[in-house]
């Protein structure tokens, strides 16, 4: 395999930083995302995705720093940046007494798409999002998830380049979020640039490439899914069991420095090693040179929801 | 929010019901459990009413109302003192006639209490039902043991403390032309039954609109038609208790005897064949603003008269009378509030919008022939202004527009039903006024909805990240609103027009046409503008008339009766149109500000 060409940022962040009165919903945010990710926001309620995903379809301005899409800053250039956004908020801002293609077209003619290719774009975008059925139908008689549906075609109406997303699948059944993420997958294939943000951190893993952790308006993680764990973990931990009395073995275990944790859970050893780059082989070593018998070793398999929980632990506002 | 009324109500309901079943059903021993029952449904109405108080207490309307309310008996002085310049003759050598004063200031600020009670009360109750409807509390309350009457008693309970403030706050002023004499504590005292009377009535009314109603523009609507009507049955309902109880009285021993004519005590009715100008004549006799024929032919007090004429012995009689027929307003609210009840029962579910009634709806509103050019010029609209076309798009906006056009024709087939005479032109130039000033009340309650729509369905904030630039989006909003209210507008002008070359009065000044059009013009802009201002409907829309239309008006005009800053009756005119565009293009840029700074955002719920 060749090298990948080096990827070019669609949306990029320096220092975001967004005040509502005094208090700080967004401070510092640096964000890249490249062109073609299928990114996912993650952050639990109140952390500031909604924030950052106003500020970066122009419809807030940030307090500080800067954020550009495409090249285009979001507040020198918000004309052009509009014509490239697509922005999604996490209500579906649907007339009820509209129908279907009325919706669209509307905002079609506020897009300032031509009436002559609007009716085909409009048939088009239905036709992506699975609606097609639905054309004439009330939107007031549609239910939630074909609404949400709904406004993701009217996000996809001026063809733009970069999706923004905000909580696509909350609200939704099982199949209606499968569904939505396979028409997100299938938009990423024809070449956008994808943010969605969502509270979940497993529902995004296997969609995207490409993630960015946020917490009370501070950026922790941004990278690639797998390493997440790998950098969130705060330690390994290990699960021992010994025959005979587990006293002797924690002794043992609380002796080492490479441990920054011992307890007995269910007669069972739980060990956290202080740093996630100790080696493991440190406590089979202690327990057998120590005289310990040792039944069983495991590296505790640390969920990616566990690892979100753990940063965000009590943290949540 | 609802958590104490949710919790509350159950242990009072299972005692209610046990109170119930314990009742023995062989034997009617009403007198102790009636008490008992009673007792149980105003425990049982408790919370919601204190609900509903603590709701309103978050309303700044609340608040706005009785603001309102002084204002609006500031302006019942203000007219009195209007007249009284056009009296000349109160003026003697000797100085004013201070009895006539009291008599003037009385008449007007009582008209003025029972105008405001007839208008605001029923804004008090206008949204409380269909509010819960929108938000889907209603059904939860159902879910409780409450019954739809107690929920309409309890809310209507709670109003009436409001409406109570508003009247209360109202009433001590009348005391202020006893002072000057001419009118005693006795008029005072029939004047506070009375108003207490149309107090109940308008309560009751919005309490029946909201309970009938979902949207609150409709319901805000209705109460005030209803009001109104019921105002008018209550000032029909006055006229009759008077004739049956107070006539025979002043017809008794003592009394004028053989000499006097009905006429003397109800100036106008009788001489009047219109609607409009009996109405008119009706209302003046129960607010005792005995303003006879016209403005300025003379003054009579009506009850002055009456209890000048009323022997001393039967001077009780009219306020028998008046509080008769408090009993029967209350009897009717109750009647009304009951049909309310009754009505909220059947709403308890919240239906979804029916796709066959919707599609039905279009159909009906849509005629056929009309069809294609309808579409083809709503596709145009769109084309050229999408904000604009919001604004129209639906079928509901064209009834409006054609409706107020239908209001305007039966407006002036009113005046023109009116009895001929020397006042005829004059008469009917009022009234064209009166229908511009309707006009202008649908055009500030138009435009201060209309963004609430959006804000309210979130398409708000997809508009602001559309191409469309802020400006964009307020010029095409108010294109939308004027296209809507033209065809109406326009009628009224050309029949101005007629009516200036038919009374070859096209020389005199031009000051009411100037007004209207630049209140047309900038009223709109003004709505738009308080719509991000202030959350409610209610509130935003009359804060509107009184920014667009009634500080313009009391403002040029206090200036010109002054002769302050060279403006005078010669160039009130063009000073209007400098203030009505300073103040279009103050609240155009300040709705601009508003818009691009998002602040409307920190405004929603
Ligand atoms: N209009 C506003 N006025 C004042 N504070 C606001 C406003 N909008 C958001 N905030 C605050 O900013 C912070 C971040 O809010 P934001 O909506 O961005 O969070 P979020 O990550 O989208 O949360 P959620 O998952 O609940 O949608 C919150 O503390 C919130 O209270
Ligand atoms: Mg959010």
């Amino acid at each position: 395999m060749s090298t990948p060409p080096e990827p070019k940022p669609a949306v990029q962040t320096h220092g975001l930083t967004r005040l509502y009165g005094s208090m700080v919903a967004l401070s510092n945010l640096d964000l890249t995302v490249n062109q073609g990710d299928l990114f996912g926001f993650i952050g639990s309620n109140g952390a500031g995705k909604t924030t950052t995903l106003r500020i970066l379809a122009t419809f807030l301005s940030p307090s500080g720093g800067t954020a550009s899409i495409l090249g285009n800053d979001v507040v020198k250039e918000a004309d052009a940046v509009r014509h490239i956004i697509g922005y999604m908020p996490d209500f579906f801002g649907v007339y009820k007494d509209m129908e279907v293609t009325e919706y669209l077209d509307f905002f079609g003619a506020c897009y300032k798409i031509p009436s002559s290719k609007r009716e085909q774009t409009v048939n088009d975008v239905l036709e992506l999002v699975g609606l097609s059925e639905k054309r004439g139908a009330l939107i007031g008689a549609l239910s939630r998830g074909m609404q949400q549906r709904l406004g993701l075609a009217r996000v996809l109406i001026h063809d733009p380049k970069v999706l923004l997303l905000d909580e696509p699948a909350s609200g939704l059944d099982p199949r209606a979020r499968i569904e939505v993420m396979a028409i997100l997958q299938e938009l990423q294939r024809m070449g956008k640039t994808i943010i969605i943000s969502s509270h979940i951190l497993s529902e995004l893993q296997n969609l995207c490439n490409r993630v960015a952790i946020i917490e009370k308006g501070k950026l922790i993680y941004s990278g690639p899914v797998q390493g997440v764990r790998d950098q969130l973990a705060t330690g390994r931990v290990m699960w021992v069991r010994v025959s005979g009395d587990p006293g002797q073995a924690v002794e043992l275990l609380k002796s080492r420095s490479e441990v920054s944790n011992v307890e007995t859970v269910d007669g069972r050893i739980k060990v956290t090693l202080s740093d996630h780059e100790s080696d493991h082989a440190v406590v089979a070593e202690t327990l057998v040179k120590g005289g310990a018998r040792l039944i069983e070793l495991r590296e505790d398999e640390l969920g990616l929801e566990e690892v979100f929980l753990r940063v965000t632990r009590g943290e949540t506002q | 929010m609802g958590g104490s009324c949710l919790s509350h109500p159950a242990g009072i309901g299972e005692r209610w019901f046990v109170a119930t079943a314990l009742r023995p059903s062989g034997l009617r021993i009403s007198g102790l459990l009636r008490i008992l029952d009673f007792g149980f449904a105003l425990v049982r109405l408790l919370p919601v009413i204190e609900r509903e108080l603590r709701a309103s207490a978050r309303q700044p309307f609340t608040y706005w109302l009785r603001v309102l309310g002084v204002a609006w008996l500031g302006l019942g002085i203000g007219v009195g003192w209007t007249l009284l310049r056009g009296m000349r003759g109160m003026v003697t050598s000797a100085g004013v006639d201070q009895r006539s004063l009291g008599v003037m200031l009385f008449g007007a600020m009582n008209f003025a209490m029972v105008l405001a009670l007839g208008l605001l009360t029923p804004l008090l109750t206008a949204d409380s039902v269909s509010r819960e409807r929108r938000e889907g509390t209603l059904g939860l309350l159902r879910l409780t043991p409450l019954r739809p009457l107690d929920i309409v008693l309890g809310k209507s309970i709670a109003q009436v403390l409001k409406g109570l403030t508003l009247y209360l706050t109202m009433l001590p002023w009348l005391t202020l032309p006893v002072l000057l004499g001419g009118v005693g504590m006795a008029h005072f005292a029939l004047a506070a039954e009375l108003n207490a009377g149309v107090l109940v009535l308008g309560l009751s009314a919005g309490m029946l609109a909201s309970a009938l109603c979902r949207d609150s523009a409709k319901a805000i609507l209705l109460a005030e038609g209803l009001s109104v009507l019921l105002l008018a049955v209550f000032l029909l309902g006055h006229q009759a208790i008077f004739r049956m109880q107070v006539v025979p009285a002043l017809a008794g021993p003592g009394g004028p005897g053989f000499g006097f004519s009905l006429n003397d005590f109800m100036p106008g009715w009788y001489h009047e064949r219109g609607i409009l100008s009996r109405a008119v004549s009706l209302l003046f006799f129960t607010t005792s603003s005995g303003v006879n024929r016209g403005w300025n032919t003379g003054l009579t007090n009506v009850w002055s008269d009456v209890w000048a004429a009323l022997p001393a012995r039967s001077e009780h009689v009219w306020h028998q009378a008046a509080a008769t027929l408090l009993l029967g307003c209350l009897v009717a609210s109750f009647l009304i509030l009951w049909i309310a009840a009754r009505s909220v029962r059947s709403a308890w579910v919240e239906q979804p919008p029916s796709v066959a009634m919707e599609r039905m709806r279009r159909k009906l509103l849509t005629p056929r022939y009309l069809t294609d050019l309808l579409q083809r010029r709503l596709r145009q609209t769109l084309e050229s202004n999408p904000i604009g076309w919001l604004h129209q798009r639906s079928p509901n906006a064209r009834m409006v527009k054609w409706g107020w056009v239908l209001a305007m024709i039966l407006g002036e087939f009113l005046v023109l039903s009116e009895s001929g005479g020397a006042g005829e032109s004059r008469d009917l130039r009022n009234a064209q006024y009166l229908l511009a000033l309707a006009l202008l009340v649908g055009v500030a309650f138009s435009s201060a909805a209309s963004f609430r729509h959006e804000r309210e369905n979130g398409a708000f904030e997809l508009l602001l990240v559309t191409p469309l630039s802020v400006p964009a989006l307020i010029w095409g909003r108010l294109a939308g609103i004027w296209r809507q209210f033209l065809p109406a507008a326009a009628l009224l002008a050309i029949i101005q027009l007629l009516l200036r070359i038919w009374t070859f009065a096209m020389g005199r000044g031009h000051e009411p046409e100037v007004f209207f059009a630049g209140c047309f013009a900038v009223v709109p802009i003004v709505g738009l503008w308080l719509s991000m201002q202030r959350r409610g409907l209610l509130s935003a829309g009359l804060l509107t008339l009184l920014t667009g239309v009634v500080l313009p008006l009391l403002l040029v005009n206090t200036l010109s009766a002054f002769k302050l800053l060279g403006v005078n009756a010669a160039n009130a005119g063009s000073t209007w149109l400098v203030f009505q565009g300073a103040l279009g293009l103050f609240a155009f840029l300040h709705l601009d500000r508003a818009l691009s700074e998002r602040r409307f955002l920190s405004k929603q719920p």
